[in-house]
């Protein structure tokens, strides 16, 4: 059997700071498979962000603790070094757009210069070719090739976000993490940028991690959904199970206040609000909050096994 | 209707149900003066008409650079209407100055995006909430009250905890709350909501709308809900209006602009919107191609038609639709069903 396609196993990444240890990423597992898309949902705060930099390995200067194991292929990056990573993996096999991608690109590089830096800094393509390719691509996305030679102010938000997936795909990495793609864009806007990537995720086989507060959104995607609260996944489930039956008490009260357009619902809000990453609860770390917790939920909760590496951390599904 | 008796400033009107009358309101703001004497706008807000009945919510609805922020900074009176008439209370207060526009704003409370944008870092949650009191010259003993009262609305309890903190020691929707509570703290008739949640997470959000939704119920607000996300409007008002490059293309009840659209873009953001469905991944939505168009040089005709799949040549590109009423009490400006 082939190893799957990312396979992240007791991630820990850790931030100090003057408070303490600030737990991002806390114990995270979990696996994706090529041409699947998993969705990562959760409040701000819960640590999502931060797992996708663990897995690109962008971090900033004061992180404390970074273990734990990222397979890509079945190799293991974390024994890579900073150049290595940055010369086989970073681009080439894993490539990201970022929640602030929209005011990335440089005002005063042509469009397709940039999105074929790539390709000559990674893959050691000439000039001529990448920029050949990066017209290519930018076709694929959706941009009229004449835009490869005009700058970015001369697009409007969706073409620049879609100039940003170009050249994210430019390098046929195996696997892209998308970071709140499109909160910075309109309703429309959004919808069509969400169709060109269902279009790409099919044409190319190619598998994404899904980065959203927006739970209606992640379903436009999601083969696969993790649900994080306070740097723990708590359920990781098939998309057809999830968006009908949330098993973790979390992931219920969340799709209970998610507002829907075509049903009248009673919506509900969880009192409270998330813990401190610094010194989280013990135990189930969403006890405090939960409406269904007993004594057990003072020690760590197990995890449940739903088959297909699915999975839900919680003490009301233990039949032990 | 309308008429001309109403310009006279501070006159009152008898036989108005509406707590607010808008007509044909225009906010153009100047983009730049030219030679001999050319002046370019951009025409954020261009001819809107609307009523507001007391305790009603009305939600506006439309993406970035609708005009819809504009509109309710103009209903405000925080921008100067460039034509049109604002009535509030059967009283004009289109052209008001001083004395009694801040007589008038006593009266409508205002809701940011931002919260922690809206509050001085620097005073504590007592000097914000008091400052809008001393302006009105509320005695000390009154302000102490209110203070109290408005922080128990906005369930900021218990009230010692809060009373003495700064912005920055609240999370974003304990802010946000304390908006509202300085909203409220007059004991006004309306509230502009301009996009009180989107900067929110989804459980907070429902919990802040609910909020709203409480203290309009309980004390007989109106409320101007205005957002880019429809999805919430089901739950939080009475009405949809539907905005799109500065002006109003559909105005109905909530159910029926979600159950039966009549204009296209109306369907279009319909469409665009997804709920919650593992089914979702396997469609493409069906999205009006292009960007929304420039409000200094908007499209002449239908400002909708260039992106526009009905779109009949030599009328939507050259008429101004009128406001038709598809069905009663549904107005939609389109030329589909004049």
């Amino acid at each position: 059997m082939c190893p799957p396609l990312l396979r992240v196993e007791d991630l820990r990444l850790y931030f100090s700071t003057r408070k303490g240890a600030v737990k991002a990423v806390d114990d995270v597992s979990f696996e994706v498979d090529r041409g699947e898309t998993l969705a990562l949902i959760g409040e701000s705060g819960c640590g999502k962000s931060s797992l996708a930099k663990a897995i690109i390995r962008l971090l900033p200067r004061n992180v404390s603790v970074y273990e734990g194991h990222v397979y890509l292929n079945g190799e293991d990056l974390m024994n890579l070094d900073e150049e290595e990573f940055r010369k086989t993996v970073r681009w080439t096999g894993i490539s990201m757009v970022s929640q602030a991608a929209l005011n990335s690109l440089n005002p005063v590089i042509k469009v397709g210069q940039q999105v074929a830096e790539p390709l000559i800094l990674h893959k050691g393509m000439k000039g001529k070719e990448a920029l050949e390719k990066a017209r290519e691509t930018l076709q694929r996305v959706g941009i009229p090739e004449t835009f490869a030679d005009r700058y970015p102010f001369e697009l409007s938000g969706g073409m620049r976000q879609r100039a940003i997936i170009a050249m994210t795909l430019i390098t046929n990495p195996d696997l892209i993490i998308l970071d709140e793609p499109t909160s910075a864009l309109d309703v429309l806007t959004q919808a069509n940028i969400m169709n060109l990537l269902k279009k790409i995720k099919r044409e190319l086989n190619l598998s994404f991690i899904f980065i959203t507060h927006d739970i209606a959104l992640s379903s436009e995607l999601a083969d696969k959904v993790a649900v994080m609260y306070a740097g723990q996944i708590v359920e990781l489930s098939d998309a057809e199970r999830f968006y009908k039956s949330p098993l973790h008490p979390y992931s219920t009260k969340l799709m209970a206040s998610v507002p829907t357009l075509r049903e009248n619902k009673k919506l509900e809000f969880i009192p409270g609000s998330p813990p401190s990453l610094i010194e989280p609860p013990k135990g189930c770390r969403f006890a405090p909050r939960c409406p269904y917790r007993t004594e057990d939920c003072s020690r760590d909760p197990p995890l449940i096994s739903l088959g297909d590496g699915c999975y839900v951390r919680c003490w009301l599904h233990w039949k032990g | 209707m309308l008429d001309a008796g109403f310009t006279g400033r501070g006159e009152r009107m008898v036989n108005s149900q509406a707590l607010l009358s808008v007509r044909d309101l225009r906010k153009w703001h100047e983009l730049k003066r030219g030679l001999f004497g050319r002046v370019d706008y951009v025409k954020a807000v261009d001819g809107v008409s609307f009523d507001l009945k007391r305790g009603e919510a009305v939600s506006i609805v439309g993406e970035s650079g609708s005009g819809k922020t504009t509109l309710g900074k103009t209903i405000l009176r925080l921008y100067k209407p460039t034509s049109g008439v604002i009535l509030f209370d059967g009283i004009d207060v289109t052209n008001l100055k001083s004395r009694e526009l801040r007589e008038y704003r006593r009266n409508v409370g205002f809701v940011q995006q931002d919260p922690f944008g809206a509050l001085a870092p620097f005073m504590t949650v007592r000097q914000i909430l008091e400052e809008p009191l001393i302006i009105n010259k509320i005695k000390k003993r009154e302000r102490i009250k209110r203070i109290r009262s408005s922080l128990e609305e906005v369930r900021l309890t218990p009230v010692e905890d809060f009373i003495n903190k700064y912005p920055h020691m609240l999370s974003g929707g304990q802010q946000q709350r304390l908006v509202i509570a300085r909203a409220i703290i007059l004991n006004p008739k309306l509230i502009i909501a301009d996009e009180p949640v989107s900067m929110l997470d989804a459980s907070v959000r429902i919990e802040i709308l609910t909020l709203l939704r409480e203290l309009q119920r309980r004390h007989n607000l109106s409320v101007i809900y205005i957002t880019h996300d429809l999805s919430t409007t089901r739950y939080f008002s009475e009405w949809i209006y539907i905005m799109y490059a500065g002006k109003i293309v559909e105005k109905a009840e909530t159910g029926e602009v979600l159950s039966k659209p009549f204009h296209p873009y109306t369907r279009a953001l319909l469409n665009a919107t997804p709920d919650p469905d593992p089914k979702n991944r396997f469609v493409m939505r069906d999205v009006p191609p292009g960007e929304p168009p420039s409000l200094a040089n908007p499209p002449k005709g239908c400002r909708f038609h260039p992106r526009c799949i009905y779109m009949k040549k030599g009328l939507c590109d050259k008429k101004e639709p009128p406001e038709v009423e598809v069905e009663r009490n549904h107005l939609v400006g389109c030329w589909l069903y004049a």
